[in-house]
């Protein structure tokens, strides 16, 4: 499969991305830039930190390192945690009270895309971990008729839910905290909720992305299990081999799993950028534009 | 709303204003009582007090779980109404729309 390989992959992420920066154009935006960097940066580092310790020796491949999968949602829980005590400490003057109109939910600054995107990434790494723990042992899958393979137990799979459980329940405090205060003036009402709007995409791309960086490597690695074989050679007959009882979906797997990796760098590069971006080819003519020409 | 209301007689001709003039739909939830207390700046049961004044007029609807919400007699508009409503005001402020064309097109839609 031309995607396993890490090259296509970093190169597909480019084109991908750079399709992103074609089709969309950046909104001026100042609010949460460098926290979202910092994020970015973080998570970058978690979801490499694996590769480059296996890649220069640190540590033994093939052993079981619990942080291997679920260091994205260390980070994201860390992060979360301090923007929750960052917004509630931030210091909000009342000037004049305003008569709430409409109820404020934890979700009521997030878009239903936002949402939906949120709890699917969510859903999936919950049943990427049970199914995965429950079809299998606590380290390895057993391979029929003999000898079994590396998987994704519930060795990793625990750390993981867990830390996905807790990145989910933060992502919701934090759109709780964002919500509840307040507005400061009737006329500021609009502005205030722009703002809101925006950190709310923030916890979402936090969120997001510290639930794809585990789900893209739990899937890659299940993947990987799928295409193990087990054999044996038979002297003057020859040599036979087999494979798990989903090996049929080992390629599916894989595919699956480099485009989760793929779509996680790629929020994670936006998340860097951190400005919202809107559709470059609007159907609408813009109208401070022709009234300039 | 050039005061804001810190009693329970104001809190609740306020939201009269606003369910009687269309600005809340039939079914619409309206805030927690504990939201309009923060947000106001009053005490809970300022805000609580309000809201049965408002449940005794027939103008809300409270059930258990499902908060509170505008009577479907007492709206004058739908909550789907109110709702695409917002949203026409908000897309036809983004785009720079003015107020006349909106309500213009809304005429000729409704033809």
């Amino acid at each position: 499969m031309l995607l396993y390989n890490p090259l296509v992959a970093v190169a597909v992420t480019l084109l991908v991305y750079l399709a992103t920066l074609v089709f969309t154009r950046p909104v001026p935006a100042t609010h949460g830039r460098a926290f979202g960097r910092v994020t970015a940066i973080l998570l970058l580092v978690a979801f490499g930190i694996p590769d480059l310790a296996g890649v220069l020796r640190l540590y033994e491949p093939r052993a079981y390192h619990w942080f291997a999968f679920p260091l994205a949602l260390a980070v994201g829980v860390v992060v979360l945690g301090v923007l929750i005590v960052t917004i509630g400490r931030a210091k909000l003057s009342q000037e004049a009270p305003v008569l709430p109109v409409r109820r404020r939910d934890w979700w009521t600054f997030s878009s239903r895309g936002q949402l939906a995107t949120g709890g699917a990434a969510f859903a999936a790494v919950a049943l990427t971990c049970i199914v995965a723990g429950a079809n299998s042992g606590w380290m390895t899958i057993a391979i029929p008729n003999g000898g079994s393979s590396d998987f994704f137990g519930w060795a990793y799979g625990l750390p993981v839910l867990g830390g996905a459980i807790l990145v989910a329940v933060l992502a919701i405090v934090a759109l709780a905290a964002n919500a509840r205060p307040a507005f400061a003036r009737p006329e500021t009402v609009d502005g205030e909720s722009e703002i809101r709007r925006r950190r709310a995409r923030l916890i979402h791309r936090i969120a997001l992305t510290s639930l794809l960086v585990p789900l893209g490597a739990a899937v890659l690695y299940i993947g990987d299990a799928a295409s193990g074989r087990a054999g044996v050679g038979i002297p003057g007959v020859g040599d036979f081999y087999w494979g798990l009882g989903f090996s049929s979906l080992a390629e599916p797997l894989l595919f699956a799993g480099r485009a989760l990796q793929i779509a996680a760098v790629i929020t994670l590069f936006l998340l860097l950028d951190g400005r919202p971006r809107t559709w470059r080819f609007s159907s609408r003519p813009q109208r401070t534009a022709a009234v300039a020409s | 709303m050039s005061t804001p209301p810190q009693s329970s007689a104001e809190i609740y001709e306020q939201f009269r204003g606003l369910i009687t003039s269309g600005e809340l739909g039939a079914g619409e939830r309206l805030p927690t009582v504990r939201q309009v207390a923060r947000d106001l700046g009053v005490a809970l049961g300022t805000a609580a007090r309000a809201y049965k004044m408002l449940e005794s007029d027939h103008l809300v609807v409270s059930r258990t779980g499902a908060g509170t919400t505008v009577a479907a007699d007492s709206a004058r508009l739908s909550k789907d109404a109110v709702v695409q409503i917002r949203k026409l005001v908000a897309s036809a402020r983004a785009n720079d729309d003015s107020l006349d064309d909106v309500i213009s097109a809304v005429r000729t839609a409704w033809r």
